[in-house]
């Protein structure tokens, strides 16, 4: 260990983030927690080139690596080998150099993985690389990749997440970017400074320039403001159709700014309104205030601002959030959000005012806040079906991997007990339930077998037998795993957290055999819960929460999930 | 019931060969496989007129095979073996062998009677091929060669019944998995780019087939593909001037794509026949890249004379006929022109286990496979009183000929004519002219049906060529004549003996399996091209080469040892690395984890459209 803790600066840490400017701005809460939580930790980034500079003015970042993804893909193309691997190994070369102790890999995707491999970390956490498949190091990053495809079943917002899988807690400070030296723009003293980015990544994301003139004038017509425009090359006519529309004399400076002009623009900014874009999470990381209009794929929940105060708006529609790849022919939606009600909560931000949840028909206008975990929250009128069935997910994820100790401890039981429990129950009622005691049984059932494997591989005896019936029992498991509900997700979680098994045949049939006691476990928490349910309807709250999980998917809800899983397919 | 029997086998599958388990559970032609109880009990199988395992007692016939299949085995040895059936000659071979074993069979309903009413999960480890294409067959035993230690190491044990029904088959995959291990050091890459139509498109998928077998890199441009287009093109307009320009637009396409292809993949030739599409432009560029191109032109040099413009632009011309042709070539500037002899391709030209019903469609006592040509129509309606089947196309007005002419003179494919060699008692083989009546006098190259007749163990009556005598010995292993008239009288004595006519055409069979085989022709063009004037392959000069990526690796040691297991494999992509990382075990090194990056990026980048 000689070299990883005897640095001057204390454990260096590597975090890797190579997906877009957006999810860079989200992690610089996760540097400042670090950095909270030990002061002399000494935190590198590592992320795609073009976002190197602004990297390097998150706070508490020592040092920025970078990886040009874009020349790589290139060289990939044009079929030179030789370049793209130099080009990886003297990035891998230098990270080794540098000794360090952890990385923590927030980009999700499979190349990630191996060049968090090849920093040479002694600890890991987030997306891992194994010579077979991916692994995910921790519970968080495991549910994240289950989550992935299956948004309605996220249960935590990504700031969160990634806070978990770097085990930290919530960042105690309210702004994670250094000082940006100013402009120089021509900003007239007592008029706020109001910064707006009308486009976004797609059009079905994009709040209509119209709506964002009208809310323009309806600010300027009763208070003296500066607008401030930002945004891409490409978005430049929808700067002019802004200026056209609203008349009201604006800084422009759509195209003009590379990202650190950017950031010292949205630094001077009082406010920010935009969609769901790396420039209002730029906001959030510099601690200016926020609104935002999200729609389209934008989810609140997801990626809100991760600012206390934060309002943001979406539509009311059961259609919204649009699906991943979604084509809308309408975009109807995009006129549900009034310009009277943004502008409002515009002058609201910009007096400091507090500014309460608010839903018509066809909005909802909801505020960020943090719950006493330090989970980021959205502050609501009225609690929607989805919303319910995500707070109670997020208890039981909470509970699940910060503590089974929280458990009910009648719960908490072996699973030959589970399976004496399970005989004595009333028989199921609905398929649903059918499905659950199946399910339970197969785990307990599977639980024995791993049992008397171990207990064979401890006796020296062979274990032919009751490997050969494990193998088809876990395979039987595949059958749960795949399917479109709660059930699915447990039993999937389960076996990513089988994924790196040790070489170790002992240690192996122990982990399973564990792994599987807690599913059966947890299997049969849910299924007493129901039939509790149906004998005593609302016998108790917690019973309630405890049955979110499976059953959520079975409560009329329209299936939610995809019939495979993109990580399955990726990775064999 | 048979699923009691195969509950076993379906768990034995899922453990060691999940791969198969949905092919397991086809139903299979219950009429050509039939299941039937031996004597001892045991299921035995007859798939049509074969039976594929002993009707008395299979258990025991599979042991006395598996003793005397083992005897010859070295230890440490890989065993592949050919044919399943339905598994006793496997597992008696896995009683004996606790080595490396894989099976193969060239039947999905063998296997699925397998699955149902076999006994698989007697095979403990052993990996089991079930494909009907001898390449992909050949393919997926890499990975057993690799853990193996090469491909030298395997040895091949012959199920006798199932090897009967496809000889071609379990020998192809034999030749290509012996092949891959004599391959040479560095193999070529060649690009065989076929005509759209003709003759000469089966004789370029020859050509292929013999530089696969030989260890090369093959890859194939197969421009049939536009046949239909080509047909279109010729009917787009009355004004024949409008389709030439057309034609030459889609000879432009094809030869462009060469280009691409070729550049692509790094290869070392472009190997064209006779109607395969080029310009003069493709074949520059090619040469620029320091790509040579080889035409091997198997036409008649006076009947065809597109030779005259185009024969100067490859760089190498291969004839079928000699002098004066090749003296014509010279003084027309073509330097490097050769003269090249056709074949066969004893992997399809091959004797043949015909059903009663291919006897009857296909059998005659004598026919003839061919275009029809004056001196063919001359000579043919003299024959017309025989038992006589004439197959091929151009015969307009048969006149006599209507009678003995088959399918109204369609073409026939390759597969058929094999057929009609097989089941004719003679074979009449008479090389076209359009000049002559009879034999022609003055005809020196043999064509395809002379060697192609021969390696199918048929019997041939050869009109009298130059060259006959160069290649065969007529009386012992060909019979010729010299006039035409001489036929009926031929083909009477040889219908009246038959021993005779066999002993002659199983001597033909081993002259061209020796002596005339594409193997041996492909073999020759190679060497006069890159031997004799010690070309420099453009292969070795591509980044990619192994070998420039080797020295490339010079100082690091995990990387050096990854690549100096592909050795040997010519140009590499990065797919070529990554199918040898996910044979290696143990820890990930650093070479190992930087490709697995790349591959994954690659990957990525390719789903998101960003490539």
């Amino acid at each position: 260990m000689k070299g990883i803790l005897d640095t001057e600066r204390g454990p260096r840490w590597l975090i890797i983030q190579l997906a877009r400017f957006g999810d860079l701005m989200q992690t610089a809460p996760v540097v400042a927690a670090a950095v909270e939580q030990d002061p002399a930790v000494e935190v590198h980034l590592l992320v795609d080139a073009p976002l190197g500079n602004v990297a390097k003015s998150i706070r508490g970042v020592a040092k920025v690596h970078t990886i040009d993804r874009g020349k790589l893909l290139k060289e990939l193309a044009a079929g030179r080998i030789a370049d793209a691997y130099s080009r990886i190994g003297e990035l891998a070369a230098d990270l080794q150099s540098r000794r360090i102790a952890r990385v923590v890999n927030l980009t999700h995707t499979p190349d990630s993985a191996y060049l968090a491999r090849l920093s040479g970390a002694p600890q890991a956490s987030g997306l891992a690389a194994g010579r077979r498949k991916m692994i995910s190091a921790d519970p968080w990053s495991r549910l994240f990749r289950v989550t992935l495809p299956r948004r309605d079943w996220g249960a935590l917002h990504l700031v969160d997440i990634h806070l978990r899988i770097a085990g930290l807690p919530s960042p105690k400070s309210v702004a994670w970017m250094n000082a940006i030296p100013s402009l120089g723009l021509p900003i007239r003293p007592g008029r706020p400074v109001v910064g707006m980015q009308l486009g976004a990544s797609s059009p079905l994301r994009r709040w209509p320039v119209e709506a964002f003139a009208r809310t323009a004038q309806i600010v300027a017509e009763r208070t003296p403001v500066t607008i401030v425009l930002v945004g891409t090359p490409a978005e430049q006519p929808l700067a002019d159709e802004f200026n056209r529309l609203s008349g009201i004399e604006t800084i422009d400076l759509v195209g003009r700014t590379d990202i650190s002009q950017l950031t010292a623009a949205v630094a001077r900014c009082r406010l920010i309104l935009s969609g769901d874009t790396g420039t209002i999470h730029m906001a959030a990381a510099l601690g200016v205030p926020t609104v935002g209009v999200y729609l389209g794929m934008a989810r609140p929940e997801d990626t809100a601002p991760y600012q206390c105060g934060a309002v943001v708006f979406e539509p009311r529609r059961d259609c919204h959030p649009c699906p991943e790849q979604h084509r809308c022919g309408h975009l109807a939606c995009h006129a549900d959000i009034p310009p009277e009600a943004v502008a409002a909560a515009v002058m609201a931000q910009l007096h400091g005012e507090r500014i309460p949840p608010a839903a018509t028909a066809d909005y909802r206008q909801r505020v960020v806040d943090f719950d006493d975990r330090g989970c980021l929250i959205l502050r609501d009128r009225a609690e929607t079906e989805l919303d319910r069935r995500r707070r109670e997910l997020r208890k039981v994820w909470l509970r699940e991997f910060e503590g089974m100790k929280e458990c009910a401890p009648e719960f908490a039981t072996d699973a030959i007990d589970a399976e004496r429990r399970m005989s004595s129950l009333v028989p199921p009622a609905s398929e649903r339930d059918a499905k659950l005691v199946a399910l339970a049984r197969l785990t307990a059932e599977a639980t024995l077998t791993a049992a008397s494997v171990e207990s064979d591989l401890l006796r020296g005896n062979s274990p032919h037998r009751g490997a050969a019936l494990l193998r088809k029992q876990l395979a039987l498991l595949d059958d749960y795993a795949n399917g479109p509900d709660g059930v699915g997700l447990l039993t999937h979680i389960f076996q990513l957290e089988l994924e790196q098994p040790p070489d170790d045949s002992l240690a192996a049939a122990a982990l399973i055999r564990s792994c599987l006691g807690a599913l059966a476990r947890r299997a049969l928490v849910l299924m007493v819960n129901v039939n509790d349910q149906h004998q005593h309807p609302n016998a108790d709250a917690d019973a309630d929460e405890r049955s979110a999980v499976a059953f959520a998917g079975a409560q009329g809800n329209p299936p939610l999930l995809p019939p495979c899983f993109v990580w399955r397919e990726g990775f064999g | 019931m048979p699923s009691d029997i195969c509950r076993d086998n379906l768990q034995w599958l899922a453990e060691t060969n999940p791969n198969l388990l949905s092919l397991a559970g086809k139903d299979f032609d219950s009429g050509a496989v039939v299941v039937t109880p031996s004597r001892r009990g045991a299921p035995s199988l007859r798939v049509g007129d074969l039976q594929l395992h002993s009707a008395y007692d299979p258990i025991a016939e599979a042991d006395r095979l598996a003793e005397r299949s083992l005897a010859d085995v070295t230890q440490g040895a890989c065993i592949v073996m050919l044919g399943l059936g339905l598994g006793y000659f496997a597992q008696a071979v896995r009683r004996r062998w606790d080595g490396l074993l894989a099976v193969i069979e060239g039947d999905p309903d063998v296997f699925s009677a397998a699955a149902l009413w076999g006994s698989l999960s007697g095979l403990g480890e052993t990996k089991l091929i079930i494909s009907e294409d001898a390449e992909q067959a050949a393919l997926l035993l890499k990975p057993l060669a690799a853990v193996a230690g090469g491909w030298a190491k395997l040895t091949f044990i012959r199920h006798p019944a199932s090897v009967k029904r496809f000889p071609h088959f379990y020998d192809e995959v034999e030749a290509l998995a012996k092949a891959r291990g004599s391959q040479s050091a560095d193999p070529l890459g060649v690009l065989v780019v076929t005509p759209l139509y003709g003759g000469s498109l089966p004789i370029a998928r020859y050509c292929a087939n013999a530089f696969r077998r030989l260890g090369h890199r093959v890859e194939t441009l197969d421009n049939e593909i536009y046949d239909p287009g080509r047909r279109q093109i010729e009917t787009a307009s009355r004004d024949r001037r409008h389709c030439r320009q057309l034609l030459n637009l889609l000879t432009t396409l094809m030869a462009e794509t060469i280009t691409a292809r070729a550049l692509d993949r790094a290869v070392d030739l472009v190997w064209l026949v006779a109607q395969s599409p080029m310009t003069p432009a493709v074949a520059a560029e090619l040469r620029k890249h320091g790509i040579p191109t080889a035409f091997w032109f198997v036409e008649e040099w006076q009947l065809l004379t597109y030779w005259r413009e185009s024969a100067p632009i490859y760089d190498y011309f291969f004839t079928i006929q000699r002098e004066p042709f090749l003296r014509d070539l010279r003084d027309r500037g073509v330097k490097r022109a050769r003269y090249l002899p056709l074949a066969a391709d004893p992997y399809i030209h091959r004797p043949l286990e015909l059903t009663p019903a291919e006897i009857a469609e296909y059998g005659s006592e004598i026919s003839h496979v061919g275009a029809g040509y004056r001196n063919r129509r001359q000579v043919f309606s003299g024959l017309a009183g025989f038992d006589f089947k004439l197959w091929g196309n151009d015969w307009a007005m048969p006149g006599v000929l209507s009678k003995v002419l088959q399918r109204d003179g369609a073409r026939i494919s390759t597969a058929e004519s094999v057929k009609v060699f097989n089941a004719a008692t003679i074979n009449l083989n008479l090389h076209s002219s359009e000049f002559h009546d009879g034999v022609n006098p003055d005809g020196d190259y043999l064509n395809p049906r002379t060697f192609e007749i021969a390696a199918c163990g048929g019997f041939q009556l050869v009109d009298r060529r130059r060259d006959l005598d160069e290649y065969f010995r007529p009386g012992e292993d060909i019979v010729a004549f010299d006039d035409a008239r001489e036929l009926p009288l031929l083909i009477r004595y040889y219908l009246d003996h038959p021993d005779e006519r066999r002993a002659i055409a199983a001597a033909g069979r081993q002259r061209v399996c020796a002596g005339h085989t594409y193997d041996l022709r492909m073999a020759d063009a190679l060497d006069y091209i890159f031997s004799r004037e010690n070309r420099v392959r453009a292969s070795s000069r591509h980044p990619n080469h192994i070998e420039n990526l080797i020295k490339g690796a010079d100082g690091d040691p995990d990387l050096l040892a990854l690549l100096e297991e592909l050795r040997g494999a010519g140009v590499v992509t990065l797919d070529d690395i990554i199918e040898r990382i996910r044979l290696r075990d143990g820890q990930l090194t650093t070479p190992e984890t930087i490709f697995l990056l790349l591959f994954e990026f690659r990957r990525w980048a390719a789903e998101k459209d960003l490539v």
